[in-house]
């Protein structure tokens, strides 16, 4: 499961940086609907977007987003 | 006229569509709220059509077949505006259904053919029998121009001539615009 993959870690790298899901969502300029959709692995986020998240929580988009692709299973 | 004129002449229809359609306001929310209100729109826009479609058919049931006949144009012209915005965009329409799933396809255009069938058989009847199919009381009578058989046969034929000319010129332009990418790169 790719996005849910990428979800958690999401999620784990948000409360690690000591942000709710409103306030990553105000900084990066999204809905808190769209956090929680990221966060459960509904939605993959654009390549801009993954970057934003990942600027905001101190981590690259890989780390974020990497896990579970169909590079790493090969 | 040049291809940098028409790219450009493109691009400014493709702003002002964009404006008039609402994408460039606030309202559209973030880009997964955009892509959802898009996929809703899109369910929308085939809804709208087969409801056109369907009161086409009863306004032809009913003798109003020249109402009936605007109400099909303007269902076209909707997905017209769809064909020519993505075929500005550079996506061939054509080129994507020929990737049709088969129970896409089937339902699209059995649908499509029962309409067409439906709206000739309708006014088939009407002038065979002097009268519609369906008799609405109480409502006026509006006055037709007469229409034969024939005539039906030449305008259906027409129509789907200029949709087989629309389909070939935008697989043909989103071909040269591939090319143009290619060239690019």
């Amino acid at each position: 499961m790719v996005q849910e993959q990428g979800g958690f870690t999401v999620r784990f790298a948000r409360r690690a940086a000591g942000l709710t899901q409103a306030e990553l969502a105000a900084e990066v300029g999204v809905s808190r609907q769209t956090i929680i959709s990221i966060e459960r692995g509904d939605y993959a986020p654009s390549v801009y977007l993954a970057l934003g998240i990942a600027r905001k929580l101190n981590a690259t988009v890989e780390e974020l987003f990497g896990a579970g692709t169909q590079e790493d299973e090969q | 006229m040049s291809k940098n004129a028409t790219t450009l002449r493109n691009e400014r229809t493709i702003a002002r569509l964009e404006a008039f359609g609402g994408l460039r306001d606030q309202s559209m929310g973030d880009e997964r709220e955009s892509q959802v209100l898009l996929r809703g729109n899109s369910i929308a826009l085939t809804f709208g059509v087969l409801t056109q479609f369907a009161l086409a058919i009863g306004l032809a049931l009913t003798g109003y077949w020249i109402i009936a006949f605007i109400v099909v144009i303007l269902a076209g012209l909707q997905g017209y505006v769809s064909m020519w915005y993505t075929s500005a965009c550079g996506i061939s329409n054509a080129a994507l259904n020929q990737h049709m799933g088969r129970r896409r396809k089937l339902t699209t255009w059995g649908l499509t053919g029962l309409v067409i069938l439906g709206f000739i058989g309708a006014r088939m009847y009407q002038l065979f029998t002097g009268h519609a199919l369906i008799r609405v009381d109480g409502v006026a009578d509006i006055p037709t121009p007469p229409s034969t058989a024939w005539g039906m046969l030449v305008g259906a034929l027409l129509g789907v001539g200029a949709a087989v000319i629309g389909f070939a010129v935008d697989a043909r332009k989103a071909k040269a615009r591939e090319l143009q990418d290619i060239d690019e790169n």
